[in-house]
């Protein structure tokens, strides 16, 4: 898809499991700590849980290693 | 943000509004919206943080793009008369042509995004409109009353007649369809009643 692949906002999205408020809490401490995310949201009334993070200096794949190290999924969606 | 970018997320507001329109807040999803717009929901989730944002973020940006529409030459120093009357035509024009837009509003004026609608009304609107009431007392043209007895006169009578129109039944499911005799017709009774 064009447009979001250049990401101009610094925006990128994933598809995770991130199922519940208790999943969403055990994610949270490590995004929030990273001074390299300016902002992150979880969908969970989505049933993809899409992962939404603001972030000029992080690339995909650091967002994935960093959920990953918790033990949930994580798939970019272009 | 480059043009085709900008023609992407407008065509994601109008096909959003025509998806509640048609099934409700409950019945709206982002992965229906990303399909009705034939776009990833990974692009979808670049605009929106979720359906709540979403909804909120459209709402305001309708908000303000209507209510600016509505002051389309409206001076809120001009005598009652030929100020109501662009009233008139500013809001049934733009309502009739908005039709998805309005009922979008009605549907959240009934939900819990009740206050983001009142709220979003931006704040030259409202001045102008209390101004334009205010001076047309203080002209004695009209007796002081309630905002809310002015507006239930001045425009209430209108909102309903688009009302009938854009669902294209009146009372009791006869079809009907406003015409510019009735909407004026109307306007002289609404006049009558309001002038001193």
């Amino acid at each position: 898809m064009d447009g979001s692949s250049i990401n101009p906002a610094g925006v990128l999205v994933f598809k995770t499991n991130i199922s519940t408020s208790t999943d969403k809490a055990n994610i949270s401490r490590l995004l929030d700590a990273d001074e390299a995310i300016n902002d992150w949201h979880i969908d969970l009334d989505d049933c993809d849980k899409v992962l939404r993070v603001v972030t000029h200096r992080l690339c995909a794949m650091d967002v994935i290693e960093l959920v990953n190290q918790k033990g949930y999924l994580c798939i970019e969606l272009i | 943000m480059r043009s085709r970018d900008i023609d992407k997320q407008l065509l994601v507001k109008q096909k959003a509004i025509e998806l509640m329109v048609r099934e409700g807040f409950e019945g709206f999803s982002m992965n229906k919206l990303a399909k009705a717009c034939g776009i990833s929901v990974g692009t979808l989730y670049i605009y929106y943080k979720d359906k709540d944002d979403l909804i909120i973020q459209i709402a305001e940006e309708e908000a303000k793009r209507m209510s600016s529409m509505m002051l389309d030459d409206f001076d809120p120093e001009a005598g009652f008369a030929e100020g109501l009357k662009q009233q008139w035509k500013n809001r049934s024009i733009h309502m009739i042509e908005n039709q998805q837009t309005t009922l979008f509003f009605e549907q959240l004026r009934s939900s819990t995004y009740q206050s983001v609608i009142y709220e979003s009304y931006f704040d030259e609107f409202k001045v102008k409109m209390s101004r334009f009431m205010k001076n047309a007392i203080d002209r004695g043209e009209i007796n002081p009353m309630p905002m809310e007895v002015y507006w239930s006169v001045a425009f209430a009578p209108l909102y309903n007649l688009v009302r009938f129109h854009n669902e294209g039944r009146s009372i009791g499911g006869r079809s009907f369809v406003l015409t510019n005799d009735m909407i004026w017709q109307t306007f002289e009774l609404v006049l009558k009643a309001l002038k001193k």
